[in-house]
């Protein structure tokens, strides 16, 4: 590959273009239809000509676009020039790159072609700072190469060179187990929202069927009601598990994590094949993740906090590093991969049992937002909302007990509890960025207080909090965090 | 300077002007509101005036009471190494910040600042920013030196 010559994407991007911007197309000929139409009647031309010219144009558009979007790849920095009007040139030192992430749906592999989305840890936009819709499969070895190769990579000295001596130069390699998946994408508690959104649904397509119909219906049925209401549920549960356990499926097949120098390389999906490179050293905090029924079946998540916003999902940003794993092997898995992770599950300092109350009392103060105005509009029948409240309280049980804390050598473990899912975070003291103290003056009297310590992730603040603590544990754990 | 600080004296001005002034504003919409019920004569718009004149007022008494109060439970302390910010006394909030995390420091400052001879000072780090509502310029000066020679001295910090 030439190096300092300015390229193009490949010509298919066009259709890229013209895919994205559909919207924008369909809305134009939504408004120009008026207007089309007149003017070509007016000069004698069928309209059918007219509307053609507007698309002939939107294409002509997109391939200028198409024409002006050029990347270089040279010695020091990948460029990218954009814009048709305004021209935008984004530099990005290779030493910069965050995460390098590509998307190959199925129908481009014959032909070697990928999206590539490179970011930096610069927190502008919250879109990538780079992305290359379409190229060759060779884009990304070249620069790749660039970025691991001789090239003067590491000018922050300091603290790199224990991780680089620590950093396992065998290649590690991790593939899923199927099994294991198998139980993890029946164990997501992603089915709920689906469920709720599927009943959602059924209540509109209800309302849509004009009254006519169901009072024709209703008299047939009205005996046979509670049945068919009965198998509708279940179906529509069967359904949103079929299609939350075939999302997760599809999603994480054939997960493989690969270590190489310095870097770790994750690669996901069956119809579109993800996949995401990042330094380990740029690796802010782990998080082992496992929802109630997942702790109950012994498997966990394990994430990276990572400064950019690759990941698997774009709201969540959550950079998988081993989707799924049995409890008693994810240090030992993790081992070759992050070489400052802990070798084993430790011991966390728990809450004393008298503050448990405390998570109790907030949960149930939530819950009252949906219970009083239940008990206000609908009466006797609110009462029926009376089991958020149990929930609720669980909920509190929940997230207290699985409050723990703990100090090892430089890094802090904090866990807590949110819905139902335990998170345990690995921080490394360099990776905080701030830490808060914070107590209510009630708190005070009590002895305990809450500490939030923030951390970066993707483009924005990862506040990690543990509640109700003692107050001089919490003060151990923000004077620990104060030594430099 | 390892001691806590109260803000400069002069702070309580800043806050108290800008507490007139978000006054003024939503007393300038309630009038808007009142000339638009004169033109158009709908009498909702009457009631839209009546409550934005009723912010004005409970904005202008709830922050001019809180002055006193967001003064002298409002501290900074300057450490070594880091800034710390104690704010609160029903809900107490402690925030540190290691001057090495720091990405950048910006002194700025309003009109109303100015007047004062204050400087907002806006702390940056890699996912968090913290605001020091003002400080006197020799105060925002010494942050700044502390934080370059920390800088020198660690190196860059990288996420």
């Amino acid at each position: 590959m030439t190096s300092d010559k300015r390229q193009h994407l490949n010509p298919l991007s066009i259709i890229y273009f013209i895919f994205r911007h559909s919207w924008d197309t369909i809305f134009l000929i939504i408004i120009g239809s008026g207007p089309i139409t007149r003017w070509s009647t007016s000069i004698g031309i069928p309209p059918l000509f007219g509307f053609s010219l507007l698309i002939l144009l939107i294409i002509l558009w997109h391939t200028v676009r198409y024409l002006c979007f050029t990347f270089e790849i040279s010695d020091e920095m990948l460029t990218i020039n954009t814009g048709v009007f305004v021209k935008k040139h984004t530099h990005i030192p290779y030493s910069r790159i965050q995460t390098v992430q590509h998307n190959q749906w199925f129908f481009l592999v014959p032909f070697h072609l990928e999206k590539l989305q490179i970011e930096t840890a610069g927190h502008d936009e919250s879109a990538p700072e780079a992305v290359l819709p379409l190229v060759n499969e060779r884009v990304r070895e070249a620069i790749e190469q660039k970025r691991t190769g001789g090239a003067p990579i590491q000018p922050n000295s300091p603290e790199t060179p224990t991780e680089q001596l620590s950093t396992p130069e065998d290649q590690a390699d991790y593939e899923i187990n199927p099994h294991e998946l198998n139980i993890f994408a029946l164990t997501s508690l992603g089915v709920f929202p689906i469920i709720g959104a599927l009943f959602a649904i059924y209540g509109k397509v209800q309302e849509a069927i004009p009254q006519k119909v169901i009072d024709s219906v209703t008299n047939e049925i009205v005996h046979q009601s509670a049945i068919i209401l009965g198998v509708v549920g279940v179906l529509i549960v069967i359904l949103s598990i079929a299609g939350s356990y075939l999302n997760i499926i599809q999603k994480f097949y054939k997960f493989r994590l690969k270590a190489q120098k310095d870097q770790l390389k994750t690669e996901q999906g069956l119809f579109q094949r993800n996949s995401v490179t990042i330094p380990t050293a740029r690796i802010q905090a782990l998080r082992i993740k496992q929802n109630v029924i997942r702790q109950w079946c012994h498997i966990a998540t394990v994430q990276a906090l990572a400064a950019s916003s690759a990941g698997d999902d774009e709201k969540s940003n959550d950079l998988m590093i081993l989707p799924v794993v049995k409890n008693d092997q994810v240090f030992s898995t993790l081992a070759p991969f992050v070489s400052w992770a802990p070798k084993k599950f430790s011991q966390l300092s728990g809450l004393p049992k008298r503050t448990y109350w405390y998570f109790m009392r907030n949960a149930s103060l939530f819950s009252l937002i949906i219970i009083l105005p239940c008990l206000y509009f609908f009466h006797i029948w609110g009462l029926l909302s009376l089991p958020a409240l149990l929930i609720a309280i669980l909920m509190g049980w929940y997230s207290a007990g699985n409050t723990g804390w703990k100090i090892m050598n430089d890094q802090l473990i904090l866990q807590n509890g949110h819905y139902f899912t335990r998170s345990q975070y690995v921080i490394p003291h360099k990776n905080v960025q701030s830490f808060l103290f914070v107590q209510s003056i009630w708190m005070t009297h009590s002895k305990l207080a809450h500490i939030r310590v923030n951390v970066r992730h993707g483009n924005r603040n990862e506040l990690i909090e543990i509640r109700y603590l003692p107050e001089n544990k919490g003060k151990e754990i923000f004077n620990w965090l104060q030594i430099r | 300077m390892n001691e806590s600080n109260h803000l400069p004296k002069q702070i309580k001005t800043v806050w108290r002007i800008s507490a007139m002034i978000n006054t003024l504003i939503w007393a300038a919409v309630g009038i808007a509101v009142l000339v638009a019920h004169h033109f158009f004569g709908q009498p909702w718009l009457l009631y839209g005036a009546w409550i934005f004149f009723a912010i004005a007022v409970i904005d202008f008494i709830v922050e001019m009471g809180l002055v006193p109060y967001r003064y002298s439970f409002w501290l900074y302390t300057l450490t070594d190494d880091a800034v710390e910010l104690r704010s609160g006394f029903i809900f107490r909030k402690l925030v540190s910040i290691p001057i090495a995390r720091v990405q950048d420091v910006t002194l700025s400052a309003g009109p109303i600042l100015q007047s004062q001879k204050l400087q907002e000072v806006r702390i940056t780090t890699a996912s968090t920013s913290h605001k020091i509502d003002g400080l006197n310029p020799e105060v925002g000066e010494q942050l700044r030196k502390q934080i370059m020679k920390l800088a020198v001295e660690v190196g860059t910090n990288d996420v």
